[in-house]
């Protein structure tokens, strides 16, 4: 470390990066860890300094997989990044379609379930629940029906539900379906 | 009144911060199953040490308000990871829901249960509703 024109900025790099890898998930998959901290990484694996004038700066990123999905570790927070897009994967044999976010605007805007539909996320689950739910609404009456595509009926004035009915029944079927499927 | 407001901000994080956690690892790929037994057991950490800190006080009934009123804003967080929560919030009327549900215990539960965090809420509600009704049984005698 003596050679090394920062060795203070060198250690905190290589603190930063081995606290990184030290606490990452034992789990395989791949994470994206990125050196925040500016450090040519040659003087900190080396241990050999450059006299070359210009300090030499490169953004070194430092990949390890593991299986589970990338994070950007910046040293002072994390940047979930595309990964938080990311849209699972459909399982084989699932019962109804998966919708995803986006799909909420079959309920309208600003309202309550638009709001509950696009809150839970982009998990399977969420996924999953989102699909069968829309799968019982009926988009012309703005209501749940008791079957699959059937008709709804008139809105209540708080929740744009039909019935108290056939709004649980289908929560009911779906929320508990969608941890199978 | 600070003591139980303590205790409504204790019980709603030993819930939830564990649940945000497992979002913040595992994100769209969030298991249910890990993230619904992980509230289950930071709740049960909070449960022994009320028990063991306050055994005769009546708790009960402000961490189970603690857990609807916080709710809503802690599972944003968590879902947050899962670009649910407050990454689609994107107006005022998306910020009145979410308060609403903060004072609104079913509109809390429906969210959960969109989430898939239901059957430990559901749990974690049933408990604490039979313990506050069996404190309250105790301190009438």
């Amino acid at each position: 470390m003596d050679g090394l024109r920062d060795p203070g900025g060198a250690l905190f790099y290589a603190i930063t990066q081995a606290w990184a890898m030290f606490n990452s998930p034992s789990f395989s998959g791949q994470m994206q860890y990125f050196g925040s901290i500016r450090q040519n990484w040659s003087e900190v694996s080396s241990g050999v300094s450059f006299d070359a004038g210009e300090v030499p700066v490169v953004d070194e990123e430092l990949f390890v997989n593991i299986s589970f999905h990338t994070w950007k570790f910046t040293g002072f927070g994390i940047d979930t990044g595309p990964a938080n897009n990311a849209q699972p994967q459909a399982p084989q044999g699932q019962h109804w379609p998966y919708k995803d976010p986006s799909s909420c605007s079959v309920y309208g805007s600003g309202n309550a379930m638009n709001f509950v539909c696009k809150s839970a996320g982009t998990t399977r689950y969420a996924n999953s629940t989102r699909g069968c739910l829309q799968t019982y609404w009926d988009a012309s009456t703005g209501s749940y029906s008791m079957t699959p595509g059937g008709p709804g009926a008139p809105n209540l004035p708080f929740l744009p539900v039909p019935s108290f009915v056939s709004f649980a029944s289908s929560h009911a079927i779906c929320l508990v379906g969608a941890v199978f499927y | 009144m600070i003591r139980h407001v303590l205790w409504a901000i204790g019980g709603a994080v030993s819930f939830w911060l564990p649940i945000i956690l497992v979002f913040a690892v595992e994100r769209a790929n969030t298991n249910m199953l890990i993230a619904n037994l992980m509230g289950m057991v930071g709740f049960s950490l909070c449960w022994a040490i009320r028990r063991w800190v306050y055994p005769q006080g009546r708790q009960s009934i402000w961490i189970l308000v603690g857990l609807y009123f916080l709710g809503p804003v802690l599972l944003s967080t968590a879902t947050t990871f899962a670009n649910g929560g407050f990454a689609q919030i994107h107006g005022w009327a998306d910020v009145r829901w979410l308060l609403l549900a903060c004072v609104f215990p079913p509109f809390q539960f429906l969210l959960a249960a969109t989430s898939g965090l239901w059957p430990s809420l559901l749990i974690v509600t049933v408990f604490l509703v039979c313990t506050t009704a069996m404190e309250r049984r105790q301190a009438a005698v």
